[in-house]
């Protein structure tokens, strides 16, 4: 079992330290490099870190809690759709009125929408949540006055920061979209490693001998839930900033199919795992989509095959064991 | 004083009824054995007790308070705790979270969202008692998928213990165990303060002798005898019960 020697409590810690190079190494990169790269890279990194938030929030669902969804973008585009329309038909020129009132609106859905989806379980709860997913993107299409319908909300342009002499470009955006994302992926790792994250996961687990030892395991799904719905949020009204437009398809089924692709892609029940398939696929699809112009799903699906085939545990774990081995190679 | 009292309890599966009119009662700190030839309805009876399963008739009353109809975690929260026949662990988690997990049920922290799990100094010297008791405290970060059959029957029996039962449902807790670790879990269960109220479920007559004040004997649903452990080994009636089932079912049949 190889337990510590006498001064292990030191030489794990510096361990520690030393697993952690790789995070360090990549948000050095997301700080300094990014923004010297040519504009489309930049637009490109702040897409892949909107889209790591939102399959981060979507492997708390899955990969912590145990609940899957098809409904989940249904919380992104409604955020998307809350700090559009503000945007858009009232002209409030506040992003943080914006970003409050996106969230409100995704947390605010996701508590309904969470009440009649936990009534069933596993493939039923899956059904539910696509049901109540189709059920927003039909409204999207249908309610013209507001959403524009088919077309998208556009002309949604970056509102005001509140600093006075301050003009976005998109660097500055970038940058903001970045903040979000450490404070997301921040209070993300916490929570799952929280007594409330280790109870879901006990839950996804075993869910008969969570209630058996005395836990409101609905309760703590729901509350995980929302919470996911809230994240989800935070995505969806940067999404919304960063591309000046929202259409119903974001917040449809094939949206919620793209982000669980992510979670899958990168490892499920890692957070980490959610960022590097989000990296990994919205970059494919970026480069794909030059080379092909529309038959980038078909290139998307094969790097999945290979995923199951070679790194099923996810692309993110696979980088993060190789990284481990070469650790415990170098005899720490 | 009284603690659990059941009142003609009935759980029927269609038209079989695996308890039938089952009534007892028991009092504090007592060690009440259910033993009975396989399919009696003992695990039924559990699970009945416990919530896993909703009665068909009769009630079920904890320390006075009718529980009949409440969740499992209802029931946690005013003092009971089982342990599963066929191991009920969280299988991808490593021993100390299982453990810290069942410790943390029965407290509001359980809803703490910003603080690692394993910084609570009192629920982790908490862990470390229980589980030294049973040898697992060198496996702690193992999974427990990887552990032996053995090991997961203590860490089976150290969750149903960590939250500090009033009344501790065991459910054949040595079924598969070496003789060695049979007797370690004798020693834990006996080693329960009289603040404790053991039911337990077993096959395995060492169990029984050695730990119960009394024995309630179940077949076919039915309490058959209910008596002290001497009493009990002398009674015709299980003696025909354990020993010819066989002539027994037979009879049953040219009815």
């Amino acid at each position: 079992m190889g337990r510590e020697p006498a001064d292990g409590s030191e030489r794990r810690g510096l361990l520690k330290l030393i697993r952690l190079v790789p995070q360090f190494v990549i948000v050095l990169l997301l700080i300094f490099l990014v923004p010297l790269e040519p504009t489309y890279i930049q637009s490109l990194a702040t897409k892949i870190l909107i889209f790591a938030i939102f399959a981060m929030s979507l492997d708390l669902l899955i990969g912590y809690a145990g609940i899957m969804s098809l409904g989940h973008a249904a919380f992104f585009g409604a955020a998307g759709y809350g700090a559009g329309i503000l945007a858009v038909r009232y002209g409030i020129d506040n992003i943080w009125l914006g970003l409050a009132s996106g969230i409100l609106l995704a947390t605010f859905i996701a508590a309904v929408f969470g009440i009649i989806a936990l009534q069933a379980r596993g493939i039923y709860s899956i059904l539910i949540t696509f049901a109540l997913g189709q059920l927003l993107y039909s409204l999207a299409t249908k309610w013209r006055s507001v959403t524009n319908g088919d077309y998208g909300l556009w002309g949604i342009s970056l509102p005001a920061l509140g600093l006075s002499g301050f003009e976005w470009n998109g660097t500055y955006y970038y940058y903001f979209v970045f903040l979000a994302f450490l404070v997301c992926y921040l209070c993300l790792y916490r929570l799952v490693k929280s007594p409330f994250g280790k109870s879901l996961q006990g839950i996804r687990e075993g869910e008969s001998r969570m209630r058996a030892l005395g836990y409101n395991t609905w309760l703590f799904k729901y509350v995980a839930f929302v919470i996911a719905g809230m994240f989800a949020g935070v995505a969806g009204v940067l999404f919304a900033y960063h591309s000046g437009i929202i259409t119903p398809g974001d917040l449809a089924v094939m949206n919620s199919g793209f982000v669980m692709l992510m979670v899958i892609a990168g490892g499920i029940g890692t957070i980490y795992g959610a960022v590097i398939g989000a990296a990994l696929i919205i970059t494919i699809q970026y480069y794909a989509g030059i080379l092909t112009a529309d038959r980038w799903p078909l290139i998307l699906g094969g790097v999945f095959v290979l995923t199951i085939m070679y790194a099923r545990a996810g692309v993110g774990v696979y980088f993060y064991s190789l990284w481990k081995r070469v650790l415990e190679g170098w005899k720490f | 004083m009284e603690v659990l009292k059941v009142e003609g309890l009935s759980k029927r599966f269609g038209g079989v009824y695996s308890l039938e009119d089952v009534s007892f009662s028991v009092s504090g700190g007592e060690r009440l054995a259910i033993i009975g030839p396989n399919g009696a309805g003992k695990t039924t009876l559990f699970n009945v007790l416990a919530g896993q399963l909703s009665a068909t008739r009769g009630r079920v009353y904890l320390f006075g308070q009718e529980i009949t109809n409440i969740a499992p975690n209802r029931r946690a929260r005013l003092g009971m705790a089982r342990s599963f026949q066929i191991s009920n662990l969280f299988f991808n988690l490593t021993v100390l979270d299982n453990t810290l997990l069942a410790i943390q049920g029965r407290r509001a922290r359980s809803f703490q969202m910003f603080r690692s799990i394993e910084t609570y100094g009192d629920m982790f010297a908490k862990a470390k008692k229980l589980l030294s008791t049973t040898d697992l405290w060198e496996k702690r970060d193992d999974l427990v998928r990887n552990m032996s059959h053995g090991e997961q029957r203590n860490l089976e029996i150290v969750l149903s213990l960590a939250s500090e039962p009033k009344v501790l449902l065991l459910d054949e807790p040595t079924a598969g165990l070496t003789e060695a670790e049979s007797a370690n879990i004798i020693k834990v269960v006996s080693g329960l303060g009289s603040d404790t109220t053991v039911l337990f479920v077993a096959h395995d007559m060492d169990l029984v002798l050695n730990v119960a004040d009394r024995i309630i004997v179940l077949h076919y649903g039915h309490t058959i005898a209910e008596g002290t452990p001497e009493g009990i080994q002398a009674n015709p009636k299980v003696k025909e019960v354990y020993m010819g089932i066989k002539e027994l079912a037979a009879d049953a049949e040219a009815h």
